[in-house]
Parts: C-alpha cells; sequence; structure tokens
C-alpha cells in the first residue's frame, strides 16, 4: 500500500478530523513505511492500516455527528429555581424588631421610618444580587464521577477528592457531603442529575453516614448576626429614651465588631491599612457615643 | 450515567498518556514508544493514534507544544505532544485501578507466578 493509496483512504475520515490530522497521519504513514521495510512488514503496515481504517473511520463519523454530551453531573435548572428561591434570610423580622424598639424609645418617627426604608432598599438589592450570584454558582456546578475520584467544576471552586483522600461521607438534608482528611469536601445535592447514581457509586466506596442537623435547623454564622444586628444602629442613634438606647448600643456594637472581624478575615490587608470600611464603621461608632453622651446631658 | 469519553480510560488513551510521562513525543515517536513498551503486541495506527490524542487534547490531559523540537525531515508536519499534570494525576489513577485488579485476580488465583 503505497503513500497515495493511503492520502486517497484519508478521505473516508470526515473533513474535520482530515483538516486537523490528515497531514500527521501521512506522516506517520509515510515514517513507518520507511522504516518498515521487506515484504512481510509491509504487508503487516498494510494490514494494520486496513484493520484502523476499519475501526476509526465509523468513530470519527460517530463523534461528528453525536451532539455533545454533558461530561458530568448538573443540578437542573428548575432546582435551581427552587433551591435559590428557600435561602431567604430573617432581615426583615429583624428590621421590623428594631424599628419597633425605636419607636418604643421615642425616636422621631420621620427619620426613623426613612431610615429603616433606606435600609430595607439596601438589604433587598443585597439579597437580589446574592441570588443572582448563587444561581449563576448552582448553574456551573458539575460533578465528575471516576473510578476513584470525584470532581467538582465550579469556577473558581475546583476541586478533585481522590478515593484515598475522602475520609467520609455523609448524608445531610439538602444530599451528601463527601469529606476529605483535612475538611475540604464536595457537596452532592439531592436535587443532582443522577443523585441516585452517585450516591451508589459513593456508597460502594464507603458506608455512608448521617450527620447530624444543626440544633435549630439553619446555622447562623457570623455574617448573618451582622446583618441582624446592623439595622439597630439607626434606632441607637435616634431612640431618645436612656434604658432603650443601651440594648440597642450593646446589640449594634456587637454586629460592629463581627462585621469588622469578617472583612479582616476576607481582606487580610485591613490589618496594615485602614480600609473605608473601617474608617465609616469608626465613624458610625462616634455617633453612636456621641448620642449617648447627649442622652446623658438630658 | 453520564460519563466522559475517558471514563473509563480507552487502552490506547493509556498507552499514550504512559509513553508521554518521559519526554515530549510526536506522533510517530508515540507509536513506537507503545510499540516499544508493550513488546510490539500494541502498534497504534493513525486513525487509532489521532482519534485518540484528538480526546485527550479535549480532556486537556495532553498538551500541543508550539515549538517543534526535530528539524529534521518531515519536521514541519510532526506535532509535538506533552503530558499535563490532570494527565499525569489520571495515570496515576488508572495504573492504582489496574493494580487492584491484578491484586484481585491474584487472590482468586487468575494469575500464579511473578511475571505480573
Amino acid at each position: 500500500m503505497s503513500e497515495k493509496i493511503y492520502a486517497w483512504l484519508l478521505r473516508l475520515y470526515p473533513r474535520a478530523f482530515r483538516e486537523e490530522y490528515g497531514a500527521a497521519s501521512q506522516q506517520l504513514f509515510r515514517d513507518r513505511w520507511n522504516a518498515e521495510r521487506g515484504l512481510r512488514a509491509r504487508c503487516r503496515l498494510g494490514l494494520d492500516v486496513v484493520a484502523d481504517l476499519a475501526l476509526t473511520v465509523p468513530r470519527e463519523h460517530r463523534r461528528r455527528a453525536r451532539p455533545p454530551q454533558p461530561a458530568g453531573y448538573r443540578l437542573p435548572e428548575e432546582a435551581v429555581a427552587a433551591m435559590v428561591t428557600r435561602g431567604r434570610l430573617s432581615a426583615y423580622p429583624a428590621l421590623l424588631l428594631f424599628f419597633a424598639m425605636g419607636w418604643l424609645g421615642g425616636a422621631p418617627h420621620l427619620p426613623l421610618l426613612a431610615g429603616y426604608l433606606l435600609l430595607a432598599l439596601a438589604f433587598t438589592a443585597a439579597f437580589v444580587r446574592r441570588r443572582i450570584g448563587s444561581k449563576r454558582r448552582l448553574l456551573s456546578l458539575e460533578l465528575i464521577l471516576g473510578p476513584d475520584r470525584i470532581e467538582r467544576r465550579q469556577p473558581g471552586f475546583d476541586l478533585t477528592l481522590r478515593r484515598n483522600e475522602v475520609a467520609r461521607v455523609s448524608e445531610v438534608d439538602q444530599g451528601l457531603i463527601v469529606w476529605a482528611s483535612d475538611r475540604r469536601m464536595i457537596w452532592v445535592p439531592s436535587r443532582l442529575n443522577g443523585f441516585e447514581e452517585v450516591r451508589d457509586h459513593l456508597a460502594a466506596w464507603m458506608p455512608i453516614g448521617r450527620e447530624d442537623p444543626p440544633r435549630h435547623g439553619f446555622r447562623i454564622k457570623p455574617r448573618h448576626a451582622y446583618f441582624l444586628l446592623f439595622p439597630a444602629y439607626v434606632s441607637a442613634v435616634l431612640v431618645r429614651s436612656l434604658s432603650w438606647y443601651l440594648p440597642l448600643a450593646l446589640l449594634s456594637g456587637a454586629g460592629l465588631l463581627v462585621m469588622v472581624r469578617q472583612a479582616m478575615r476576607q481582606r487580610p490587608g485591613l490589618r496594615r491599612k485602614p480600609a473605608p470600611v473601617v474608617i465609616l464603621l469608626a465613624l458610625l461608632a462616634v455617633l453612636i457615643l456621641k448620642a449617648a453622651i447627649m442622652l446623658r446631658v438630658k | 450515567m453520564p460519563k466522559t469519553k475517558l471514563d473509563p480510560l480507552p487502552s490506547a488513551a493509556f498507552h499514550i498518556l504512559v509513553v508521554l510521562a518521559d519526554e515530549d513525543l510526536h506522533g510517530y515517536g508515540i507509536m513506537r514508544a507503545v510499540a516499544a513498551q508493550t513488546g510490539g503486541k500494541v502498534r497504534l495506527g493513525p486513525g487509532t493514534l489521532y482519534g485518540s490524542i484528538k480526546t485527550l487534547l479535549e480532556g486537556r490531559l495532553i498538551e500541543e507544544l508550539g515549538e517543534r523540537p526535530d528539524s529534521g525531515q518531515g519536521a514541519e508536519r510532526r506535532r509535538y505532544y506533552r503530558l499535563t499534570s490532570a494527565g499525569r494525576k489520571l495515570v496515576r489513577s488508572e495504573a492504582e485501578r489496574l493494580a487492584a485488579m491484578v491484586r484481585l485476580a491474584r487472590a482468586k488465583r487468575f494469575l500464579r507466578g511473578a511475571y505480573v
């Protein structure tokens, strides 16, 4: 089989494959043709090429005809929509609570109302932004399962855990959590397409345990506390009664502390040079102190 | 079950990844190295070789080199490939999987002697 015949046979492949690898394939054939001399070697080369064509020509045509398959397990859009609406923060009740405390403490009604309307708008904008971000993150989540690995593909959160790194697999209300011994983890949402298959696959690795749900049904994290305590500032600044002022000032001070700690953890540079957020918080603290002094004078 | 084209890893792809672990090679070099490491039992044809290479490139398990280390005859047509870190990890996990299967076969007494 000469090179010309092989060049003609290459036409059996799809155009895309020919354009990409046609020249390289011809070069490979030429190299073998030059290296494998003698009747026996040439016959073997001819048989190899015919067998290779018989196997790979249909495969390349199938590859071209096949629509791109999802490479792993993903969350369907309807599941993502349900998941992002479920996680509502209880900031609005907190807003109402502090509004009521300000009202009872004799704060002027108009500034109090205006302050809370502004805060409610700010919270709503933050929730909408967060919701859009969560939706994007959940839609981009893709889990790949291999014989001895589980892989999370998510922009900025890519993680691969090999089977020998997995310390335990826990069942929680929202699905499964695959824990590595160094506390890295991959969440397998129960709404995932093919969740049962993933579960069976992981169960073959090790028995799946049950993780205790949090005591109060949800976990309060420091960043939630700052959101909840933040509205107390408005009441603390505006309230006239000292007995109402003290608990409000304490609550808002706690919120301030959590907020600064959170900001420092997220942006270590804050430790060296104060960023605008820290300066703003300090100004707020001064405002509260001033209000306290005025109340004492009264 | 949704699977990637490389799960399980086809034999030809595994051989290609293994030979690229040592050095960057072009198509013919890969073919010769695979034939050498299998005692001539596996001779990859052009279609099998470049079909597998295409799949491995799509999976980012190997990468094509921009420069041509060889300047000999046909150098402009030769394309060199290099194993990526993801490819190296996959070879390791596949080798462990195969080793586990060999251990199992030994335990079941399908294999005897020290030749494996």
